[in-house]
């Protein structure tokens, strides 16, 4: 070792120590990002979503690579130029500036403030301390470079162009804070991903320019700073990093000739796949005395062969525009981000750090040797995952049309592989990490001898193999036409139909709520809710317009597939059991609505009424096209209810009863779940709408006006015990009354047009059926009282009149409501 | 191992390095040609509307809450949920408030204002007219296909 020493050399020690520091907060974070794609119920706190910890991961992992290789520039420029850098000041300064950069950048990350450029989520003002702390950089560079004569090895080349390179793609990246980048989505997209493009080929040429120089130093071959094929290769990757941002921006809307010039620039990669250099280099020299700081660095080096083969290739396969369009924006990028940063750069930058800080028998030695074989292996079990789910993902989107979340959970047990290849790359990065610190600190003590674990090489064709069947897993792994089985309801006997609405119940994944209950969503198949297929329709479509009840999201896509939500709807109905007669419990006559909230009422209706019953009131909201015959929506200001306890205008207490409780088999749903103040509010602002009810009258239909009285409920007298006389006695009044004449003779409804009835509601909209009194479903309940109530005091709006004038007796009342209760479920 | 500077000028200049300034004026020129072609493109498809008032809220809103984390346009952003380049086409303007409000399986509800909600409407649906993804076809077609 004849190298002479330079005192400025340790000016990329703190570096160093930042770089390993970063290097494990990296991992950690990125463990952390892996969880929820591989579990996504697993409960993370509120302040570790992926928004916040996807830009910690990528943020930590970028700055290793910068600090890891401002460290190794730091150390080296001094032995390349053979002079000490030319102002060591400047360079205190400027670790400070980037200190500071990140101590901001993290800060406005932690704080959940984010600007929102994916890999430069934090603040732009850590961006300026960056670009700072960068033309310090520069400036000391240059000058120190100045005093070197040439002819320059490649390396020096390639460092000065990465260096001067970054800051031009760095400001690129921040030209969307101009308006004329930021008011343009496609100028903004192309911009910003070519100069990603740049800003990774800039590093890469520091870092390949590093693992030459590296070359050089262990093989002890100086030509290989001048060889022609190095320089071939500089330019040619040069041109990359300028002009061939290829597979980032092929799918923007930009013109075709970007996407022609990136196709042709990113396919001169093949020449550089021919010529694979390296491994003949990568031999221990003959006879040569052991030293840790040439052995370690080696292997590190060999390893990172095996990446550079298997990245490239792979790239280059991502290049190919038709395999792009199969894979862009799936996990095979990631694999193709993750291979080539940390098998490529992370590898050279530990070889580079590793060179610097182990000294000739530093035990740490056997450390790195040791922990080497199995980061290889989690990082080689990772890429395999994220190319298997990326390929999945890829296909099962693109090819066969599945939705986003079943394309996930198909690729769920490769993303699973991934979490743990993670966690055991995370942990062997860890132990490298912390050798690293160790021996920069000095604190490892150097015995007399290190026996290092001898690895048996793989010949270069069984590597050029492994490396192809890797890199095409996305391509070979099948994927069949069928999405994964996705949970559904058990039915049998199912009718074309209905077997069809089972694969669009699959294809949008309903049963990962509704069978799997990974939330709180109601079985499909139990009596829970006893709201009609009316109601199912705008629930399916838009949630939204049923208020407070939009837990769901929107389906909204299949109203234009109208065959896929009848099929869907017919299955739903196959698949549900018949509801149950419901009663509706009965509210307290002393109940009395609260002062009116006037712009509470106004809030409350909007959100939760208007969606059906319109903004005005009309009955016309955008819902309403759904609902048809009985489940159309009421127009209030016509105040007809159905259900109430007088012979007209309804109490305060049968609106709140209606909209606490609902009404069964229609679409009203119950809004229970609203605090009893916000359905008294409701109330007084649905009776706004009328003229009719007191206060109102002669005003033009108002929103503002407040009606004064309440109506007054008229008596139900109490019900008789049933007696078998009294239900033969109900059978009889139930023929000659004429209730079988619109109910059909077993009571369970006709179709008007068959039976030449036009029925209509209030509002004259059509009534196409009369109602099956078999079921005991009634919206306005199915107890005695409620019977009682809407036979005799009619109901507000509907076809069906008020039976009251015809039959005068109580016991003849009662006994045609005994024998409607008792064709229940008949 | 020798010693850096010693021998550089024992050795013949070697042609390669001695051309390397030239190639990097060459390579420069046209970086710089082809980086203003690219910056002024207006794109494969009549030039879309600038973004302005409400939608340049929604770009706004959208950077702020790092969406991207999570979502891609045009095939670029995260990996944890889908592609929202066509979102507002495809499911629809209600459907983005409705998740936007309540958030949806992983995704957080993320608190946003009323106004908010209809400023990110605006922005998907402005992305949404600048063409579709994804393309299956070479070239990608540049106009949207409903």
């Amino acid at each position: 070792m004849t190298d002479p020493t330079y005192r400025t050399e340790s000016l990329g020690r703190p570096y160093l120590a930042a770089a390993a520091i970063l290097l494990m907060a990296g991992a950690v974070f990125g463990v952390i990002s892996a969880i929820p794609n591989a579990w996504p119920s697993a409960p993370l706190p509120s302040w570790l979503t992926l928004q916040r910890v996807r830009p910690m991961h990528t943020g930590f992992a970028v700055a290793w690579i910068f600090f890891a290789y401002l460290g190794a520039l730091f150390s080296y420029m001094p032995r390349v130029c053979g002079c000490d850098w030319r102002w060591p000041g400047l360079a205190r300064a400027q670790l400070w500036l980037m200190i500071a950069a990140g101590l901001v950048g993290a800060a406005s990350l932690a704080a959940g403030s984010f600007s929102g450029r994916e890999y430069l989520e934090f603040t732009p003002v850590a961006s300026a301390l960056v670009g700072a702390s960068w033309v310090l950089f520069m400036v000391n560079f240059f000058a120190t470079l100045r005093r070197r004569p040439r002819p320059w090895p490649v390396y020096v080349w390639m460092w000065a162009t990465g260096v001067v390179m970054f800051m031009v793609t760095f400001i690129e990246g921040h030209l969307h804070l101009l308006p004329f980048y930021g008011s343009s989505p496609v100028r903004d997209l192309t911009v910003q991903w070519k100069s990603y493009g740049g800003l990774i080929g800039s590093w890469n040429q520091v870092v390949y320019g590093l693992s030459i120089y590296l070359l050089e130093r262990i093989s002890g071959d100086r030509r290989v700073g001048f060889n022609r094929t190095s320089f071939a290769f500089y330019w040619l990757s040069l041109a990359n990093l300028m002009l061939g941002f290829a597979h980032h921006t092929y799918m923007s809307p930009q013109s075709v000739w970007i996407r022609n010039l990136s196709f042709v620039m990113s396919m001169t990669e093949w020449i550089i796949l021919i010529h694979l250099f390296w491994s003949r280099l990568l031999q221990p020299r003959e006879g040569a005395e052991f030293q840790a700081s040439v052995e370690v660095p080696r292997r590190i080096l060999r390893g990172a062969t095996f990446w550079i083969e298997i990245n490239l290739l792979l790239a280059l396969l991502l290049s190919i525009p038709w395999l792009n369009a199969l894979t862009h924006g799936t996990h095979v990028t990631v694999a193709h981000s993750m291979g080539s940063t940390i098998g490529i750069n992370t590898m050279i930058l530990l070889a580079a750090g590793f060179e610097i800080v182990l000294r000739r028998r530093d035990s740490a030695a056997r450390i790195v040797a040791r922990a080497l074989p199995a980061f290889h292996v989690a990082l080689m079990l990772m890429f395999a995952g994220l190319l298997v789910a990326g390929g999945i993902k890829g296909r099962g989107l693109l090819q066969h049309g599945w939705s986003f979340f079943t394309a996930m959970e198909a690729a769920r047990p490769a993303l699973i592989l991934v979490a743990v290849a993670g966690i055991g790359l995370a942990g062997v990065i860890g132990v490298l990490g912390t050798a690293w610190i160790q021996s920069l600190v000095g604190r490892v003590a150097e015995p007399g001898s290190v026996a290092l674990p001898t690895p048996r090489p793989m010949p270069a064709p069984a590597w050029i193999l492994v490396a192809l069947s890797i890199a095409s897993l996305p391509w070979w792994f099948p994927v069949g036409s069928e999405p994964p089985a996705m949970p559904v309801p058990k039915a049998t006997d199912l009718s074309e139909l209905e077997r069809q609405g089972r694969r669009v119940f699959e294809r949008e994944a309903c049963g990962k709520c509704h069978v799997e209950k990974a939330t709180d969503a109601p079985d499909l198949t139990e009596v829970g809710s006893p709201q009609s297929e009316g109601w199912r329709r705008v629930k399916i479509v838009n949630p939204a317009w049923t208020g407070d009840h939009a837990k769901m999201p929107s389906f909204a896509h299949l109203e234009e597939r109208s065959a896929d939500l009848e099929s869907l709807l017919a299955y739903l109905r196959k698949i549900r059991r018949s509801p149950l007669p419901q009663e509706i419990p009965e509210i307290e006559s002393t109940s009395r609505a609260p002062p009116r909230d006037l712009e509470r009422g106004i809030v409350l209706y909007r959100k939760n009424c208007a969606g059906c019953h319109g903004y005005a009131g009309w009955g016309d909201g955008p819902a309403a096209k759904f609902l048809l015959g009985e489940d159309a929506p009421r127009d209030f200001r016509r105040a007809m209810f159905r259900s109430r306890s007088t012979d007209d205008l309804p109490t305060d207490a049968d609106l709140f009863r209606t909209i606490t409780y609902g009404m069964p088999g229609a679409a009203m749903p119950p809004f229970d779940h609203l605090p009893p103040d916000d359905r008294w509010q409701l109330v007084l602002q649905i009776k706004a709408f009328a003229d009719r009810f007191e206060g109102n009258e002669g005003s033009l239909v108002s929103a503002f006006e407040v009606p004064e009285r309440d109506p007054v409920p008229l008596p139900v007298p109490p019900e008789p015990r049933p007696t078998p006389e009294a239900l033969r006695r109900g059978a009889l009044l139930a023929e000659s009354g004429k209730c079988l004449q619109c109910h059909g003779a077993d009571l369970r409804g006709l179709a008007a047009a068959e039976h030449g009835f036009l029925w209509t509601d209030e509002s004259g909209r059509p009534v196409p059926r009369s109602a099956d009194l078999t079921t005991g479903v009634f919206k306005s309940g199915s107890s005695a009282r409620d019977l009682y109530r809407t036979l005799f005091f009619g109901r507000g709006g509907s076809p069906m009149p008020s039976f009251g004038p015809q039959f005068q007796d109580e016991e003849d009342r009662w006994a045609l409501v005994h024998y409607v209760r008792s064709r229940f479920g008949r | 191992m020798m010693e850096d500077t010693g021998d550089s000028s024992a050795r013949p200049w070697p042609a390669v390095e001695r051309a390397t300034p030239k190639v990097l004026v060459i390579l420069g020129i046209t970086f710089v040609a082809v980086t203003m072609l690219v910056h002024s493109d207006e794109g494969s498809r009549s030039p879309a509307e600038p973004l302005s008032g409400q939608t340049l809220e929604g770009r706004r809103v959208w950077n702020r809450h790092n969406c991207n984390a999570c979502h891609q346009i045009y095939g670029m952003g995260g990996y944890f949920g889908p592609d929202l380049t066509n979102a507002f086409s495809r499911r629809g303007p209600q459907h983005i408030r409705n998740v936007l409000e309540n958030g949806f399986g992983n995704m957080p509800d993320l608190g946003l204002e009323r106004s908010e909600i209809e400023q990110v409407v605006l922005y998907l649906g402005a992305i949404d007219r600048t063409g579709t993804f994804p393309q299956r076809t070479w070239p990608p077609e540049g106009l949207p296909n409903r």
